[in-house]
């Protein structure tokens, strides 16, 4: 059974406020993840992430299609006793403090008192906020705020977490914190699911990761499939270039850029470099460093988004 | 204790936390007081006076907070997105719309308490003898408030919280003067006006229903069974209004 | 599903219409109005209402209008203990309203059940009207009436009426009422000479229902004293008084049944062998001249 299953899932919203014109934020989504991974969601601003994570959570209703949970529709009440959820930029009640809240989460969990007594020392210890337990959120800075959020989302000791920017409002220490923590939790068998607009976080802890662009999936699979290694860029900068060389090198490389008296080359694969290098050395130009880079994430999205937004 | 149980102790800690609140009960208690100097001009009528002032002051800010609270127990979770994190837990959308209305309606009563209270004591000051009838005008008052909780957090749960204040009052004013619509037959004998004048008088709560101050404090005897049909009355258009919310509430996207 | 969800929302309307009916069946259908037995002074309710006086008014007149009821005048078993207090605090409210006073002046002077009973009350509420209004000559149309047809003081209703006429718009026929009620007031024909008055001037379509009502009556009461000679000469004639129209009809006296001027047909009393109204029929509570 995977841990979260998506078929054929499409949003539909309606904009605008005389001439309602429909919307499409999330368009025939498949996807499936299995249980114990850690998943990655993608994708450029308005491309469905949030719209995904609405859906499985039943804030919102699909237009088409359908999602399941550990093999159980959305709005499977013993189901949602099994999963956390941090919302993105979360809100909490603040008239409550760091400690109610989470007792009072622990109530709607059917958590006994003596285990939300537990549960929330434990938690708070955790994400490292003891000594804000009994102030009321409403001065709790953004970072609290988001740790806090992370301590309610594991309160039931959830089988599958969902997190939607986990990282946001988290200073750098934060930040490492959060990586720590979610290798932890797969460590215990736990699936987590998150969305993330930071990809080098993205490509260091998921196991795979699907992305999203204007509501379609665009590319989905394993981090080292995805990142096809035969693509490597080769990053060279030179100098002695002349204009009529500079004519020679463009077409073998994938960017050239003038910077002062050099030009800095990006050459695709290792054979474009054999021929870019040729030309440079002919043409009397010299070679001044030549770096390999890695296939990022990063570029793989910005390549594939673009190719989208193309095509 | 069941989980609208527990959200509805919560609603309970949000409005006790609430500065307005502390605000809207010290003005009726306020006004309570006033109503003893007013009754020192009156000549024979001081009691009378603070009887009436007093059971007004019970209606008057019961309502404030129902529908000042009430236009924002859906709306305004909506809005500071707290609904966000509260709905994918193991709780049902119906759960947390009682749990609301319970938790609201436990406000309104304990300000009703506190309110009787302050009524009652004014009266000790004054000398008056301890009378339990006043006790059936203000059961009435607060069911007439648990009915306008509920069209508070019906039209909570699809507009926001100020059109959701303007309905509000509007219904309770409609449903003050809904009694005269009923015998507009009596006027106009034909074509559909008297009609649909009738349906409406049906439909809308008649909060005329609840209004039994005038007979209690001049004394007269209202018969229980009026009370209980009252009562009854109340509870079974409170159950409308849950059932309409959750209907609304179940199909609500949250953006 | 849906079946169900329709059935959660008819099912508590179909009960609060129940409930709502027995309300109103068991504890009065005007009990919502019945808070002005308890408005001891239109006054004060003018102070509380904070400038929606006017607004006030039309809600009780309205409330006024309702109570009394268009068909209210072939009823026969109700109480109209909220009349007086209705118009009370109407023109209380808003002294402008004329037509309250008016109103209040015929309905409750009216001898049950067309009316409250209550003339002295009607003798009130006219006299504030004149207080609010001393030019309006209707008024002194309406009180006169009341002196004449409902407490039966000739005189006080013929200088009434004699001081109106002399008012600014007051009908040419008024002082001719002044007159005849001096002189032969409690007549049959003054009556009805002061019932057309209020027939022709009448301004809300109930007081005009009513003066017609009393024109009937006097018309049958006519119509009741021809018939009973008839009886007479059948009795001179045979030495027997007639049992029923039959008899009369059989021996030639009549040509039919007769009926009175809402055609319901009169009654033979065995008893007191005089021509009777029929007990249903609307024209109850004659005048007994």
């Amino acid at each position: 059974m995977s841990a979260v299953e998506t078929i054929g899932l499409t949003k539909d919203y309606e904009v605008g406020s005389f001439l309602k014109k429909p919307h499409r934020a999330l368009d025939h989504l498949d996807l499936e993840v299995e249980q114990g991974e850690i998943f990655g969601l993608i994708g450029p601003n308005g491309a469905g992430k949030t719209t995904t994570l609405k859906l499985l959570m039943g804030l919102v209703f699909p237009t088409e299609g359908d999602a399941r949970i550990l093999g159980k529709p959305v709005d499977d009440r013993r189901m949602k006793a099994e999963i956390g959820y941090l919302p993105e930029q979360p809100y909490f009640y603040d008239y409550l403090t760091g400690r109610e809240l989470l007792n009072y989460f622990g109530q709607l969990f059917g958590l006994s008192a003596v285990e939300r007594r537990t549960r929330t020392k434990e938690l708070l210890a955790k994400v490292g906020i003891t000594s804000a337990a009994d102030v009321p959120l409403r001065k709790y800075s953004k970072g609290m705020t988001q740790r806090l959020g992370v301590a309610q989302a594991l309160l039931n000791r959830p089988k599958i977490v969902f997190f939607d920017e986990p990282m946001s409002g988290l200073d750098p220490v934060g930040r490492r914190e959060m990586t720590l923590l979610v290798r932890e939790l797969q460590g215990s068998g736990v699936t987590v699911f998150f969305c993330s607009h930071i990809l080098p976080d993205v490509e260091q802890l998921c196991d795979r990761v699907a992305i999203l662009d204007k509501g379609k999936l665009v590319a989905v699979g394993r981090m080292s499939e995805i990142l096809d290694v035969s693509i490597d860029t080769i990053e060279v900068v030179a100098e002695n270039v002349e204009a009529e060389l500079e004519g020679k090198l463009r077409p073998l490389c994938r960017a050239l850029e003038r910077v002062g008296t050099r030009v800095r080359l990006s050459c695709a694969g290792q054979a474009d470099f054999d021929a870019a290098a040729a030309e440079l050395m002919q043409g009397g130009g010299r070679l001044l460093s030549v770096t390999p880079v890695k296939q990022t994430l990063e570029g793989l999205f910005v390549r594939k988004v673009g190719e989208k937004a193309q095509s | 204790m069941s989980r609208v149980g527990y959200i509805a102790l919560n609603t309970y800690r949000e409005t006790v936390r609430d500065k307005v609140l502390y605000n809207l009960v010290l003005f009726a208690l306020l006004m309570i007081a006033s109503s003893y100097i007013l009754g020192q001009i009156s000549v024979y009528q001081e009691v009378k006076i603070i009887k009436d002032l007093g059971l007004a002051a019970i209606s008057i800010f019961g309502m404030a907070i129902a529908i000042f609270v009430g236009i924002g127990l859906v709306s305004k979770e909506i809005d500071k997105r707290t609904l966000y994190s509260l709905l994918p837990k193991p709780i049902t959308r119906v759960q947390f719309l009682l749990g609301k209305y319970c938790g609201l309606c436990l406000t309104v009563l304990v300000n009703v308490l506190v309110m009787t209270a302050g009524l009652y004591f004014l009266l000790f000051l004054m000398s008056e003898p301890f009378e339990p009838a006043l006790l059936k005008a203000i059961f009435l008052i607060y069911v007439k408030l648990m009915v306008l909780v509920g069209v508070a957090l019906l039209f909570s749960t699809f507009t926001s919280s100020t059109l959701a204040g303007v309905f509000a009052g509007f219904v309770y004013v409609v449903g003050y003067f809904s009694s005269d619509l009923k015998n507009f037959d009596s006027v106009v004998e034909t074509g559909a006006l008297p009609q649909i004048t009738k349906v409406l008088y049906y439909l809308l709560p008649n909060f005329k229903n609840f209004d039994i101050k005038a007979p209690i404090v001049a004394g007269d005897i209202v018969p229980m069974t009026q009370i209980v049909w009252a009562t009854a009355y109340g509870l079974l258009y409170v159950s409308l209004l849950l059932v309409a919310s959750a209907w609304v509430f179940q199909r609500r996207n949250l953006k | 599903m849906k079946l169900l969800r329709l059935f959660a929302l008819m099912g508590p309307l179909a009960g609060i219409f129940l409930i709502q009916s027995h309300i109103d069946e068991q504890f009065g259908k005007y009990r919502a109005t019945e808070e002005i037995l308890y408005v001891e002074n239109g006054k004060l309710l003018k102070r509380a209402m904070l400038g929606f006086e006017n607004l006030g008014a039309d809600l009780y007149w309205l409330r006024t209008v309702q109570y009394f009821g268009r068909k209210r005048l072939m009823v026969t078993t109700k109480n109209y203990v909220l009349l007086a207090p209705l118009l009370r605090v109407t023109v209380d409210l808003d002294p402008e309203m004329k037509i309250a006073f008016s109103y209040g002046a015929t309905f409750l002077a009216e001898p049950f059940p067309m009316g409250a009973g209550l003339p002295s009350k009607g003798i009130e509420i006219i006299d504030e009207g004149i207080r609010n209004h001393p030019g309006y000559w209707r008024f002194y149309l309406d009180k006169g009436f009341i002196y004449s047809e409902h407490l039966g003081d000739y005189k006080k209703a013929a200088s009434v009426f004699l001081e109106g006429s002399k008012l600014e718009g007051a009908p040419y026929w008024m002082v001719a009422i002044a007159g005849r009620t001096l002189t032969r007031g409690g007549e049959r024909e003054t009556s009805r000479i002061l019932w057309n008055g209020l027939y022709k001037s009448a301004e809300t379509e109930q007081q005009r229902e009513n003066a017609a009502t009393h024109l009937q009556q006097l018309d049958a009461l006519d119509e009741m004293d021809s018939y009973n000679e008839v009886v007479t000469k059948y009795h001179e004639r045979t030495g027997e008084f007639p049992r029923r129209w039959q008899d009369l009809i059989g021996s030639g006296f009549l040509a039919e049944v007769p009926t009175d001027p809402t055609d319901i047909p009169y009654v033979l009393d065995p008893e007191s062998h005089r021509v009777v109204l029929r007990r249903d029929s609307g024209l109850g509570g004659l005048p007994t001249r």
